[in-house]
């Protein structure tokens, strides 16, 4: 491959990387808040308990990332009572649901980019 | 971001998705329900034959309602709710076992069959339903399934006893899958379809 076309091809992977940079949603930039809705959109609803085991984060920690997401309306937050216990059960909405779409495939084109 | 944290965060996802996949709580008490029922009921057409019927007729349909009841509760208590797949494996275990012990019970009551083939096509047919469990639902069932064909294919072959040393066989199994308590992914399974995959195959 001659110079002009190692330069050009150099110069597409930059545009690449930029627009795959531009798609990733800045709130799923954190990886247990991005984990958490990957979790949230293989099942109905999920329980803290259940995401902390599976994400191993600390009380504190998980419920301030889940807040934020909650915040932009990523999730839905259901209390119940469960053998007389306060049970806290997580959904993804629709709007989750799309942004975890659109970052799943934003990284993917990232990653794809770096490999030219 | 950059590139590696990228890649590190698929990483780091996909491996939260293989850990629930692969560690989900089996609920044990389901196949030890299923296990006492296989080690009464199979000596039982051996030593017992006009129970057997009876048996197998009541008994799988106490235990399919057990299964539904206890299973809901079990994964409530795990942390878990997927209504979807509650309801395909309600619709297998429920549609393929009443088909797999009705079905041959009442074309031997119409003499269509003996009574001794209604049992080892009635075997076979529950084999089938083991075989599509392990490959849609959890994967030691698959094994079952190849015992429950297998055993009940040669069955004829095993003079008085075939039935009960398939009934400890199949039992023990059933037992030991109970006691190991995680579930197996069910094979061919990747992780849920939920994108992940493909983003760590452009990290590849």
């Amino acid at each position: 491959m001659d110079a002009a076309g190692g330069t050009g091809s150099r110069e597409a992977a930059q545009a690449a990387a930029a627009a795959g940079l531009d798609g990733l949603d800045p709130l799923l930039q954190h990886r247990s808040r991005l984990g958490a809705l990957v979790l949230l959109s293989g099942v109905d609803a999920m329980t803290f308990t259940r995401l902390r085991e599976l994400l191993n984060e600390t009380d504190g920690n998980l419920g301030a990332q889940l807040k934020k997401l909650e915040e932009a309306s990523y999730i839905h937050v259901n209390k119940a009572f469960q053998e007389r216990r306060p049970v806290t059960w997580y959904s993804l909405t629709s709007a989750g649901r799309g942004a975890l779409k659109g970052q799943l495939a934003a990284l993917e084109g990232l990653l794809r980019a770096a490999k030219v | 971001m950059d590139m590696s944290e990228a890649a590190r965060d698929v990483a780091f996802v996909r491996g939260v998705v293989a850990k629930r996949d692969g560690a989900r709580p089996r609920p044990s008490v389901i196949f030890y329900y299923w296990a006492v029922y296989v080690l009464i009921g199979f000596p039982m057409v051996n030593f017992l034959p006009q129970y057997s019927a009876l048996f197998f007729g009541i008994g799988t349909l106490v235990g399919i309602v057990f299964s539904g009841i206890t299973a809901r509760l079990h994964f409530a208590r795990v942390g878990e709710v997927d209504v979807g797949e509650r309801i395909r494996g309600g619709i297998h275990w429920t549609m393929g076992m009443i088909v797999a012990v009705a079905v041959p019970i009442i074309l031997a009551n119409m003499k269509m069959i003996s009574s001794d083939m209604a049992g080892q096509f009635s075997c076979i047919l529950v084999g089938l339903v083991y075989l599509m469990a392990g490959i849609h639902i959890d994967r030691p069932f698959f094994w079952m399934g190849l015992l429950l064909i297998a055993g009940g294919t040669c069955l004829g072959l095993v003079p008085g006893y075939g039935w009960t040393v398939l009934g400890i066989l199949l039992g023990v199994s059933l037992f030991a899958t109970g006691l190991l308590g995680s579930a197996s992914r069910p094979m061919g399974m990747a992780c849920g379809g939920c994108g992940v995959e493909k983003a760590e195959k452009a990290a590849s």
